[in-house]
């Protein structure tokens, strides 16, 4: 059994610990940050001329759309973990709070990066929507809720890990002063910490609402859009948060179980509450699974011209492959994490757990390219359908954008402890 | 228990002496006050500019967006004021 003090270093190791392997990671991330920086600089110069996005025999939106979906999604179970962990009092999860809350920090400028590239010019939809957004523009919401979700959970986030910058600053004595300045005089006293606690609990409480009305937002603006089949769907606002929820929860996992393999930290993180992570996420899944039934069944049963149009695109047409292989996963992934967290569970194994959500991830992934593309290849003028193959540029900046969030994460990581150290520790 | 006795004397000597970091109550609820009537300010300023605009008939309220986002995001500063300003303890 590790005694206190051992734990301690060891949660610290990322911070205090540099091996070669670290400056070959930040090597190879800077390198692709900076292909990044160089494509992103020439899609601004050049417009999306640089993309190939266009209407209206093509899609204006693309496969930075799908990516931008998939981060906010991601973003949204961070912080979200983190809150109902402090509102639920579910302690089992405490070690992995700081992981989630990270990867909403991350994802969440990831996909507003993301957001602005895919706009082309840039300068002219901050210039539009600060200096004569209306109110009635789901794009002006979705300014709203981001600004807000971003600095409220960078409030929550602070506030949370000010007690063991404070620590650092004794246990990590070549940064101490660094540490000391933005702990901002933080003292460990019992008034201090009743004080943090309150503050937390109520904005954990206020953060839950915000959370949600972020990826509904980005529900309404597809769902919004009356004359758009395929994306017209009262429907589409829930259908997003859950699917914001169930990849995640997968990316969550997949974050947690490398992080405890790395740092060899099976003891502080027991897999006993990964496995409830799993679980909640296969309940999630089945239920996304049931929304996306009942969305394919309306969709070819009886349904207006242009709706059928797009939905034979997606069922039996030039998505067909994408779209059984992609469904075939997600019950298969459904299935795996269904056996091994609840059916079969003297037999749980890890690994079957990271098979299951990295399938589960690879699929929501696939299905939010299904929503935003088929339906921007059918115009609605009489022109003919158009086709949509991602260029060279954009995968480039796809890649960028992933690049920038691991980096991220990575220098946080150096910088700060990645798990609440206990609270002998301090 | 002589030792600690006098350790204990000399750490309330110097607690007595030395000026506690913080401030009173009351500085620390107009901080406070003044960052919630700040920013509600800001948001109404932005939700009337945005309901009032029609520029349609040229009523224009530039800016009222950012006033309306700019005072939502700084309502969130009182969490972080309410943990950081410190109160001046009874003691001093």
């Amino acid at each position: 059994m590790r005694s206190k003090a051992e734990t301690v270093p060891n949660l610290l190791a990322p911070v205090t610990t540099t091996g070669r392997g670290f400056y070959v990671l930040l090597l190879v991330l800077a390198g692709l940050f900076a292909w990044f920086l160089v494509n992103a600089v020439k899609l601004q110069i050049e417009g999306h001329g640089e993309s190939g996005l266009s209407t209206p025999v093509g899609a204006a939106w693309g496969i930075a759309v799908a990516n931008i979906i998939f981060f906010i999604g991601v973003s949204h179970v961070g912080i979200g973990v983190s809150a109902a962990t402090r509102l639920l009092n579910l302690h089992y999860l405490r070690p992995y709070v700081r992981i989630a809350e990270l990867l909403t920090m991350v994802c969440l400028p990831a996909a507003v990066i993301t957001i602005a590239l895919d706009l082309g010019r840039t300068e002219r939809f901050l210039w539009s929507v600060m200096q004569f957004g209306q109110y009635r523009s789901p794009m002006l919401w979705s300014a709203t809720v981001i600004s807000v979700y971003f600095v409220a959970s960078s409030v929550y986030l602070y506030l949370s890990m000010r007690r063991d910058i404070a620590a650092c600053a004794r246990k990590v004595p070549k940064r101490a002063g660094f540490y000391r300045a933005i702990s901002l005089g933080y003292e460990d006293t019992e008034e201090s910490k009743r004080v943090h606690e309150k503050v937390l609990w109520w904005l954990a409480l206020v953060i839950l609402p915000i959370m949600i009305s972020v990826h509904s937002v980005y529900g309404f603006i597809f769902g919004l859009q009356g004359g758009r089949p395929g994306w017209f769907n009262p429907f589409q606002a829930p259908y997003f948060v859950l699917g914001a929820i169930v990849s995640g929860f997968a990316t969550l996992i997949l974050v947690i179980v490398f992080l405890r393999w790395l740092f060899r930290w099976q003891q502080h993180m027991p897999a006993e509450a990964i496995r409830s992570l799993g679980r909640f996420l296969s309940w999630m899944t089945v239920l996304y699974i049931y929304f996306s039934f009942a969305e394919y069944l309306t969709f070819s049963y009886n349904p207006p011209a242009a709706e059928s149009t797009v939905g034979r695109s997606i069922m039996t047409g030039e998505f067909a492959q994408i779209f059984w292989t992609g469904m075939v996963a997600l019950v298969v992934g459904y299935f795996v994490l269904l056996l091994n967290q609840t059916i079969f569970r003297k037999s749980f194994r890890l690994r079957y757990t990271v098979i299951g959500a990295l399938m589960i991830n690879v699929v929501l992934y696939v299905t939010r390219y299904l929503i935003v593309v088929p339906s921007l290849l059918h115009p609605l003028l009489p022109y003919s359908p158009g086709s949509y193959t991602p260029t060279f540029a954009e995968w480039s900046l796809i890649v960028g954008i992933f690049t920038f969030a691991i980096l991220a994460y990575v220098v946080f990581m150096k910088l700060f402890p990645i798990v609440e150290l206990p609270e002998k520790a301090n | 228990m002589e030792k600690t006795t006098t350790i204990t004397r000399v750490a309330e000597r110097q607690a007595i002496a030395r000026p506690v970091a913080g401030v009173s109550a009351t500085t620390r609820s107009v901080i406070i006050g003044a960052n919630v009537l700040f920013s509600m300010s800001l948001v109404a300023a932005g939700a009337v500019g945005m309901l009032t605009a029609n520029r349609g008939v040229g009523v224009e309220h530039p800016w009222s967006a950012l006033l309306w986002i700019l005072g939502l995001v700084s309502l969130f500063l009182i969490p972080l004021e309410i943990c950081v300003i410190k109160r001046r303890s009874a003691a001093a």
